[in-house]
């Protein structure tokens, strides 16, 4: 199937900018995109690997491992109100 | 005619537990994502505050994370769920003003039916509206608790952002 789209001036820019980085034309990246995005997601397991076997290892609860999460977001969240605003 | 999948914004750390803990609940979400099951809605804040989150070296330290990991699913994430663009600030919320990011911007934006979530200050928002608050099907315990959100339009009627109490 061939396909024709319209794409903004600016994403055309950048489509080009990515094929050319990639040492491909326009077209290819493109369809290789397209194609990626609609290829069937892995699962959490496969994108996961290892780290399940960590989690296990590292001996925390599922709601310890939400806790230290939580407070690592609020402590990032303080910092970055801390830094000077660009 | 199957109905349409129900819309969820999940908050960053929701991706980052699922990541290391894949069979407990918050991997229930992500996994209900990546098979269809639920339509995720993201924007550009909570891709910057889970890539935060995953550098910070208390979270690098404990659990060994990789940010080529979450690179991963976020590639996987992307063939997958809804990307929201600049949203206009509805609603404030003093307590966290980052939280009201992800109701203003990504929830209320996207029309998304509920946000999961186990931060303290995005749940007592929940205590709002808490008779309407509404189960969500998979069973996730307490900490995926849903806050069912009114209609972006009605917010966008209102002449302010408004508050939680306003929401009631």
């Amino acid at each position: 199937m061939t396909l024709s789209v319209p794409v903004s001036p600016k994403a055309e820019a950048r489509l080009r900018e990515r094929a050319a980085a990639a040492g491909i034309d326009i077209e290819t990246f493109a369809a290789r995109e397209l194609e990626r995005l609609a290829a069937r997601p892995r699962s959490l397991a496969e994108i996961s690997g290892p780290l399940y076997q960590e989690f296990l290892a590292s001996g925390m609860t599922d709601d310890q491992l939400g806790d230290l999460l939580e407070q690592a977001k609020h402590e990032t969240r303080a910092q970055r109100r801390g830094r000077p605003q660009p | 005619m199957s109905s349409p999948p129900l819309r969820a914004v999940f908050d960053c750390n929701v991706f980052l537990q699922g990541l290391s803990n894949a069979n407990g609940p918050a991997g229930r979400c992500i996994s209900a994502v990546l098979d269809g099951r639920i339509l995720l809605c993201m924007n550009d804040f909570i891709i910057d505050e889970l890539v935060e989150a995953a550098e910070s070296p208390k979270v690098c330290r404990k659990l060994r994370l990789l940010p080529s990991r979450v690179r991963e699913l976020l590639d996987e994430l992307d063939k997958v769920a809804s990307f929201i663009g600049p949203a206009p600030q509805v609603f404030r919320y003093d307590r966290d003003p980052d939280d009201a990011q992800y109701i203003n911007n990504i929830a209320l934006a996207s029309g998304a039916q509920i946000i999961v979530s186990r931060d303290k200050d995005l749940l007592d928002l929940m205590a709002h509206r808490v008779r309407r608050a509404v189960p969500l099907w998979l069973g996730f315990p307490r900490f995926a608790s849903s806050i069912r959100l009114p209609s972006y339009e009605s917010f966008r009627r209102r002449p302010r952002p408004c508050h939680p109490s306003d929401w009631i």
